[in-house]
């Protein structure tokens, strides 16, 4: 942070908001790729397993990733406008 | 452990994750032996269970990956260890490397990618993302099944043949392209012949 004005100098800034994408990029994909990884499985797996336990774990990252969207936001608007 | 089984100690905070690396590695010849979901754990699980293979997240609740591995090289815990994470990052693999793992997968949900890459550093060799931007382009060595999908670039098959040739799908043909273009820093099949010709690969 400048000691003239308080303001944080530009490259600091850059890597401050890299730093913050970085991680809003994380919590995201995190459950995303969940969902695409028990897609493919179902896509390419016949038994009773994955049947059984991928539709279960592709709604539960699918609300968890809608969970993450909604703590972006204040009011939690994301979930209620998709629930409408 | 059963004959021709594989144990693996699957590292990894998010309980999501964890679910979706053990259903597939079922009916694979990787058998987990353990599930930490903290480094902490890790440490504690690797000492008693004494697994072949780590499957570690780069991002622990008390510990980046790479420290894990580290900490494991240190307790003489030797087996070989494969990092994960999300989002490709520059420089990951070079961190990877100097932390003393023997490579990398980025997570997309690929189940084939993951377990490329898990047969590639039991096999003995060393396997790092694509995806990761390198600090030096083309520094990385290529994989057995690199050079052989090289070696038949640089005789003129094309991926339909390559594909049949080494009895995989046309997606695995591109996917390897992809990861070869990745590591020489190229963009065309004729470059990639050429830099790997250049730098003694093929």
């Amino acid at each position: 942070v400048s000691k003239q004005d308080g303001r944080i100098p530009p490259d600091a800034a850059d890597e401050r908001l890299e730093r913050l994408v970085n991680t809003l990029a994380h919590e995201l994909r995190t459950p995303l790729t969940v969902i695409i990884g028990y897609a493919e499985l179902l896509l390419a797996r016949d038994d009773e397993e994955t049947r059984r336990s991928a539709p279960r774990a592709i709604h539960e990252a699918a609300l968890a990733l809608l969970a993450r969207l909604d703590e972006l936001t204040s009011d939690g608007s994301a979930s209620a406008r998709t629930l409408d | 452990m059963s004959g021709g089984e594989i144990s693996v100690l699957l590292v990894e905070d998010d309980s999501m994750v964890r679910g979706w690396v053990r259903l597939s590695l079922k009916g694979s010849e990787f058998r987990l032996v353990g599930e930490a979901a903290s480094a902490g754990e890790a440490v504690d699980l690797a000492r008693r269970r004494r697994p072949e293979l780590l499957l570690v997240d780069y991002r622990l609740p008390d510990r980046v990956g790479t420290e894990l591995v580290r900490d494991l090289r240190r307790e003489g815990i030797t087996a070989p260890a494969v990092l994960m994470t999300a989002n490709a990052e520059r420089g990951f693999n070079e961190s990877v490397r100097e932390a003393g793992a023997q490579g990398s997968v980025l997570k997309t949900g690929s189940v084939e990618d993951l377990l490329d890459t898990l047969r590639t550093v039991v096999g003995g060799e060393r396997t790092f993302d694509y995806r990761h931007p390198t600090r030096s382009p083309g520094e990385g060595a290529l994989s057995p099944r690199e050079r052989e999908v090289l070696r038949l670039v640089a005789e003129g098959a094309t991926n339909r043949q390559i594909a049949l040739d080494l009895s995989v799908g046309d997606e695995t043909v591109k996917t390897v392209l992809a990861r070869i273009f990745g590591k020489l820093g190229v963009r065309r099949r004729a470059e990639a012949v050429a830099a790997a010709y250049d730098r003694g690969l093929l």
